[in-house]
């Protein structure tokens, strides 16, 4: 077993989560992580829902990673930053547009010290067009994409997906967008600036129904039934909501033969789609969802439970999966986090350290890396130039 | 990957994917939902199991598969088979769950992996029927990190020389973009249903109607909030107790005066105008793009995210990169255009 990116490292300059989780994802893959952070820790650390001192979506988020907090403010925090920068594959930034600029950490400065090095800015709207300048929200951004015209029912307000769907997203492409660069840098010997936009890639994500801006009613949002194809939604059980999802012509043969109803063309089958779900609407409301579930997949058409929060908590499968995890923490103990989505036969995902306490690593990383003496690194945290953590 | 540069070769059976047929719009065969999902490739038909089959994966670095089509088409490539037949292969098999656990093998597609992956169950109003994230959320996110998987593989090859086998689900790509949710459940036991528009930590945080449509307002902490009492001419509501603080403000009380408050000031306004004076003081606000107006959306064009092929829009590439930038530049190819032949030495 080894992991595809052992041997590159990473600097993370981010807060948050896109930042934060776009470096997660490469240390699923074994990239090695520096989280540069401030010196009083980054801002996620405060959030609601605390395991220990620390929030739980920073555990999350920052698994495998090591701190070292650098006030890059000062000369001689930056002076550090840039020593481990020259020594980095990889940096990943989250700031909101002009702020690294500002800081004099823009992509031109840097990468006149390391010109192998990838930097990727990931950002609400990127660093072009006239928007370029919006805080990024994810909220906002799911809004401005056309993602939340697209989400709910058609009598309905306009609805945004629950989760942070922007913030995750963006963390996925820019993942894949460093991984791809790693390539040209193998060959070239050069870095790059990615500059990847949550607004971007939102509207990347609802372009499935751009097939419908030449019809006559255009894109319409339409709760859980699928446009073009029939039956997809959701039906009551005895017990909960049960999902079906026709794709294909043998699976709608499947469920109309099962229904009693005649067989009908996957392309036309829309047009019966009232008749179709009540029918169905009939057979779920006798049964429980498992029994629905079990009874669809038996023919072959796909069905499933709608799980909530506590149903994924507890659904053997997740932890089979390895999707959920358990984490022994230090101060804290077992923590359940979430696990890694990237699965081979050659390694099932790196998980291993729990996110580090502010300065966890600094004198490992100064010390190792870029061979500061412990009465170096003593000053300079003296000086409020780094931070080291006590514990 | 074809954004990326890599060459992209669809093997389609000879009657087509099935998306060439899908409404609207399909009748000459290739319809706009596959021109937009498959701009830059080439496209050969092959026959179920045809040796041709393996002969064409034996010239490829990287071998992608989706549950569905395999079964459908009675295509099987067990791992033994790759391994020794191919070391070198990087493949990556997207599913619905996987290929271990109980739940492997299990059909579905986007519907069901936001409905078992929690995301159906946290979209919505609470008191309504949950729905599902409109966009296809958990297939985007999935290849995204398949595409990541793939390049992290090609990376190791590169120096070990081998391939890879790579597993991806659409349950674990939904599951992982629950971390909002799972701190109250894990930490506290409650199992957090749909919010419709609003934050579970922080309030003001909506869509709100305006005289001419919908807005958003997300007011992130006490100060932002402060300023939008002042320019609502609410400079009063700054010390009240009911909405001085977020604490007050994300109660079910605090959350429905402050509501009211903001729809009556909303009321005679466009979403346009609120937008600009909430901008102006610095509250984050923004407008409910439908589609058309996403593809005349400046921000939206000047970063090249609408091409047109065929008068039908397709996605620009989301990979803005200064050395090697992100190409669509090239439309969905015809059934067939390429003969096998013509792609095996």
């Amino acid at each position: 077993m080894s992991a595809p990116l052992a041997g590159v490292r990473v600097v993370e300059l981010g807060a948050y989560t896109t930042g934060p989780l776009c470096a997660r994802y490469l240390s699923n893959l074994g990239a090695e992580i520096i989280k540069v952070e401030p010196l009083k820790g980054e801002s996620m650390r405060t959030f609601a829902y605390k395991i220990g001192e620390v929030s739980y979506i920073f555990h999350v988020h920052n698994v495998n990673k090591r701190s070292v907090p650098i006030d890059t403010n000062t000369k001689d925090g930056k002076a550090v930053l840039f020593e481990l920068l020259q020594t980095a594959d990889v940096l990943i930034e989250n700031f909101a547009y002009g702020s690294m600029k500002k800081w004099g950490l823009d992509y031109d400065t840097i990468s006149a010290v390391n010109p192998g090095l990838i930097y990727c800015s990931l950002s609400g709207f990127g660093h072009s067009g006239p928007d370029r300048h919006l805080r990024a929200f994810d909220t906002v951004i799911q809004g401005m994409s056309g993602v939340m015209a697209m989400t709910g029912t058609a009598d309905g307000p306009p609805t945004k997906i629950g989760i942070s769907a922007a913030d995750n997203m963006g963390s996925a492409a820019g993942a894949m967008a460093i991984t791809a660069a790693l390539h040209h840098k193998r060959r070239a010997g050069r870095g790059q600036h990615i500059n990847i936009s949550m607004h971007d890639i939102m509207g990347w994500l609802s372009s499935e129904c751009w097939a419908y801006l030449n019809t006559k009613a255009g894109p319409q949002r339409s709760g859980n039934r699928h446009p073009a194809i029939a039956p997809q939604n959701l039906f009551p059980a005895k017990n909960g909501l049960i999902a079906i999802e026709i794709e294909t012509q043998k699976q709608l043969d499947a469920l109309c033969k099962m229904l009693g109803y005649k067989l009908v063309d996957l392309m036309d089958s829309k047009a019966h789609e009232t008749a179709l779900e009540e029918m169905i609407g009939d057979w779920t409301a006798v049964r429980t969802k498992d029994d629905a579930v079990e009874s669809l997949l038996a023919l072959g058409v796909p069905a499933g439970q709608v799980q909530g929060i506590d149903d994924v908590a507890e659904n053997p499968f997740s932890w089979e999966r390895e999707i959920l995890v358990t984490l022994q923490h230090p101060e804290s103990g077992p923590v359940k986090l979430l696990g890694s989505p990237f699965k081979s036969n050659r390694s099932k995902g790196v998980v291993e350290a729990p996110a580090p306490t502010i300065g966890q690593h600094t004198r490992q990383v100064l010390g190792e890396l870029l061979g500061y003496s412990n009465d170096q690194i003593d000053n300079l945290a003296a000086n409020k130039v780094i931070a080291v953590s006590t514990s | 990957m074809s954004e990326l540069g890599a060459r992209v070769i669809k093997i389609e059976p000879p009657e087509g994917d099935r998306l060439r047929r899908q409404p609207p719009n399909a009748a000459d065969g290739t319809s706009p939902t596959f021109q937009t999902l498959n701009p830059n490739k080439e496209s050969v038909t092959i026959a179920t199991n045809s040796p041709v089959l393996h002969a064409l994966i034996g010239e490829a670095d990287i071998l992608l598969t989706d549950q569905t089509t395999l079964e459908d088409r009675c295509i099987d490539l067990p791992d033994k088979f790759v391994t020794s037949s191919w070391p070198e292969l990087i493949v990556c098999h997207f599913s619905p769950f996987g290929r271990c656990g109980t739940l492997a093998g299990r059909p579905g597609g986007e519907l069901i992996a936001q409905a078992m992956g929690g995301i159906v169950a946290t979209t919505g109003h609470p008191g309504e029927t949950p729905h599902r994230a409109g966009p296809p959320l958990a297939s985007h996110n999935a290849a995204l990190l398949g595409g990541t998987a793939i390049l992290a593989a090609l990376h190791d090859h590169a120096k070990s020389g081998q391939g890879a086998i790579i597993d991806l689900s659409l349950y674990d790509a939904s599951v992982s973009l629950l971390y909002t949710f799972l701190p109250a459940y894990f930490l506290s036991g409650e199992t957090p249903g749909p919010m419709g528009n609003q934050h579970m930590m922080v309030a003001p945080w909506d869509n709100f109607p305006t005289k001419d449509g919908w807005m958003i307002i997300c007011v992130a902490n006490d100060r932002q909030c402060h300023d939008l009492f002042c320019l609502m001419g609410h400079d009063a509501l700054v010390e009240d107790p009911r909405c001085a603080l977020n604490e007050a403000r994300v109660t079910p009380e605090g959350r429905t005066f402050l509501y009211e408050i903001i729809v009556a000031f909303l009321a005679d306004r466009t979403t346009e105008e609120a937008i600009e004076l909430l901008r102006e003081h610095n509250v984050p606000a923004g407008p409910i793009y439908d589609m058309p107006t996403l593809m005349q959306n400046a921000q939206f064009q000047a970063r090249d995210m609408v091409k047109m092929f065929d008068d039908v829009p397709t996605p620009g590439s989301i990979f803005k990169m200064s050395e090697t930038p992100g190409r669509v530049d090239g439309g969905a190819p015809r059934l067939g255009q390429r003969e096998v032949l013509e792609l095996l030495p």
